[in-house]
């Protein structure tokens, strides 16, 4: 053993630069990673507080954000245009929280009143959201996600190009998961059904060139499933 | 009997008189020559680590770590000098956080005491400057001034009493003082000759910063209508004892490397070293602090959302409010870890979640409940849990919020055995401090009638089933609320079958003593 320990400089400047090399790494890229992560966790638990109330079973908001995505991208939006229709996908419905639980089970129609009510949930998600700084973004294809392309959709009967394209994205998303699963007022279909009640709508309901992608997406995941 | 203040001022005053005679008896035994060109990088640098506290992990207090500087400067030059770059760093500091305060005061920034989290201050860096540099003097600057100027005296003296005495002890224990040849010939031989007599005046040192600051908050506590007695004194010093004890302990272990470190290079390069040093430790400070912030944002994000979302009920807000505060000050009582203090404001908030998924029909009613109904209604802790499941952050809290409603001796919802029936402590202080606020809570206490969604009140004494404003259906029967004394009684007659004794026990105690709200006096 050398009788010197150790030569108290080079360790002591090591020492300082691996503490600031460390520091520097975590600040710019492993804490913003991690935070990323975890706020996409808070907001699969938000969703699956309004799912708690809305249909009683968890899922139906994470699926409709992966189909979301998967159009989105192959639409070729942008890096961060991406996370926030994946956000919005998330907490669309997060408005619901306000509409009474009768009328979100009602297996008859809804009367005038009630559908002023339940088409409330839109606007009253979007101004939630925009409380939130780093949700704020998301509060327009919130608020949209009721549009239909020919104008006939809620709150503010945009039509075609006006609506903004995640919105448009979301609309088929939610409508097709909607089918496929069970629901208090319907059974669940199978996708060929559902896909073939979307094809009658594109035009009326949704924007042509999204839905393309969309059933090229469902078709060759129907088939790699098979 | 006497006055609690006076026992104070007096306390202090037999304190400063003690430092004093302390440093004129070590002068008299061990006269030393006091170097002050050597002390003066050393003064600089305890005083920049005094005025840059690092935040900990745990939110709640921001930790000055002057201690290793100040040992190195009694590793090097003696204690004398130690004590003195301790008192004349702790004056410095002082004198430069005092003006700040004043001058954050001018501008506005007082009422953000955790400066770092204000937006205001973020796009402010000069303000942001100032507030930090004020620190723990925010607030305090509305003194008279010759209270600030006791208060002044008596930390300063009792910080340079700690660290003379504690140095005093090393020196008689054998400890040699570090020099350059001293370093350059450390060997596994010589090593044991100096961390002995450190390891001593280690223990010394935390001993009587742990005692004495023990002490202090001791009388602090002392309650206003009995005046200070012996016994509650000696009482009140062991639970400061306890609290105090581990936290300082561990701090001083984990920095008490660093004095060395501080040192040895001190002795080999001069003030110079200092500044090599600091760049990593602001980058760390940093680091720490942005963490926190990125954290505190993250769970602000979660109440907040997951408090809306509870806002079927207008009265929701402030129930969830009370019961998070309520819960925090009683998981503070209890002496839990900071981490789980700090996560409990969050269950408190989000504890009844899992009530999105129960009907409003079934919530409002205000006729018996059918045995179906009451089983919606038991299944919402679980629910709650349901939805809490997948934040890895808060992980923590599921149980707590789905043991909300198990009682003590295993009755309650839900159903399942957790732990052979050991509902975890947090989830039995929720329990306590939701009961509490339900059974006190004065919505209804001056106002008969107010509607739920508008908050109209009608002129008279009317009652009637819909708001003549707005037409919602008045949704909720109150009853009275019982009085704070009634309230105790209850929790006393529910103390070992509903709630947990422990956490009873801890809650009269903390009322007794702070009352019901903070704030409120």
């Amino acid at each position: 053993m050398p009788d010197n320990l150790l030569n108290i400089q080079s360790v002591g400047l090591g020492i300082a630069a691996i503490i600031a090399a460390a520091c520097i790494y975590f600040s710019y890229f492993a804490l913003p990673k991690q935070m990323e992560r975890a706020y996409k966790d808070a907001l699969y638990t938000l969703a699956a507080a309004v799912e708690t109330k809305d249909s009683g079973t968890i899922g139906h908001a994470r699926r409709v954000a992966d189909y979301a995505v998967a159009v989105a991208s192959s639409l070729g939006v942008s890096k961060n245009e991406l996370r926030i229709i994946e956000y919005a996908a998330l907490l669309r419905d997060i408005g619901k929280v306000n509409v009474p639980h009768a009328l979100l089970n009602k297996t008859g129609p809804l009367t005038d009143e009630e559908w002023i009510i339940m088409k409330s949930h839109s606007t009253l998600g979007a101004e939630m959201v925009s409380t939130v700084p780093f949700l704020a973004d998301t509060a327009d294809l919130i608020l949209h996600h009721h549009e239909n392309w020919d104008g006939s959709g809620y709150p503010e009967g945009l039509r075609g190009e006006e609506i903004p394209l995640g919105s448009r994205i979301l609309a088929i998303a939610t409508d097709y998961d909607a089918m496929v699963s069970n629901r208090p007022y319907h059974q669940a279909m199978q996708p060929e059904q559902a896909l073939e009640i979307i094809k009658n709508d594109i035009g009326i309901k949704y924007d042509p060139k999204v839905a393309e992608v969309f059933l090229n997406f469902i078709n060759g995941k129907t088939q790699k499933a098979a | 009997m006497q006055n609690a203040r006076q026992v104070f001022a007096n306390y202090r005053r037999i304190c400063n008189a003690t430092a004093i005679a302390a440093g004129i008896i070590c002068y008299l035994f061990d006269p030393q020559p006091l170097r002050l060109k050597d002390a003066l990088p050393f003064i600089a640098l305890a005083a920049a680590m005094e005025l840059s506290p690092v935040l900990l992990r745990d939110a709640y207090s921001e930790v000055a770590v002057t201690f290793p500087v100040l040992w190195a400067a009694v590793l090097l030059a003696g204690y004398q000098t130690g004590a003195f770059v301790a008192g004349a760093s702790l004056l410095t500091a002082n004198l430069i956080a005092f003006p700040s305060a004043v001058l954050a005061a001018k501008w506005g920034a007082l009422s953000v005491p955790n400066s770092w989290s204000s937006s205001r201050t973020r796009r402010r860096p000069l303000l942001s400057l100032v507030t930090r540099l004020a620190g723990n003097w925010t607030g305090r600057h509305e003194y008279p001034f010759s209270y600030v100027l006791t208060l002044l005296a008596y930390n300063t003296l009792a910080y340079v009493m700690h660290v003379g005495i504690a140095g005093f002890v090393y020196t008689l224990v054998g400890g040699k003082l570090l020099n350059k040849q001293l370093i350059d010939n450390l060997s596994w031989s010589t090593l044991p000759g100096i961390l002995g007599p450190f390891f001593v005046a280690l223990i010394v040192y935390v001993g009587l910063d742990v005692a004495h600051y023990s002490a202090h908050d001791a009388i602090l506590n002392v309650r206003k209508e009995t005046g200070f007695s012996w016994r509650s004194f000696a009482l009140n010093w062991r639970m400061g004892v306890r609290q105090y004890l581990p936290v300082t302990a561990r701090n001083y272990a984990f920095l008490a490397p660093f004095s060395f470190f501080l040192a040895a290079m001190y002795s080999l390069w001069g003030p110079f070293s200092f500044l090599v040093l600091l760049i990593p430790f602001y980058a760390a400070k940093n680091t720490l602090r942005l963490t926190m912030d990125q954290w505190r944002t993250y769970r602000d994000t979660i109440t907040t959302l997951g408090t809306l979302m509870q806002h079927y009920h207008p009265y929701t807000r402030g129930h969830l409010r009370r019961v998070a505060e309520l819960s925090e000050r009683l998981a503070r009582e209890l002496q839990m870890p900071p981490r789980t203090v700090m996560l409990m404001a969050d269950a408190g908030m989000l504890h009844d979640i899992g009530k999105v998924g129960v009907s409003e029909e079934i919530l409002d009613k205000t006729e018996q409940l059918s045995e179906e109904e009451w089983d919606i209604i038991r299944s919402h802790p679980v629910k709650g849990a349901e939805i809490l499941r997948h934040l890895p952050l808060l992980d923590q809290i599921v149980d707590w919020v789905k043991y909300h409603h198990k009682w003590a001796n295993g009755l309650g919802y839900p159903e399942d055995n957790i732990n052979n029936g050991e509902v975890p402590l947090e989830a039995a202080i929720i329990a306590v401090a939701d009961a509490f606020d339900a059974m006190t809570d004065d919505r209804e206490n001056s106002i008969d009638w107010r509607c739920d969604s508008c908050g109209f009140v009608p002129e008279n004494d009317e009652r009637p089933d819909e708001c003549p404003k707005c037409k919602a259906p008045k949704r909720r029967l109150y009853r009275k609320p019982l009085s704070l004394d009634q309230a105790i009684d209850q929790l006393r007659r529910g103390s070992g079958t509903q709630f947990h004794p422990d956490v009873v026990q801890a809650f009269v105690t903390m009322i007794d003593r702070d009352g019901v709200r903070l704030n409120a006096g």
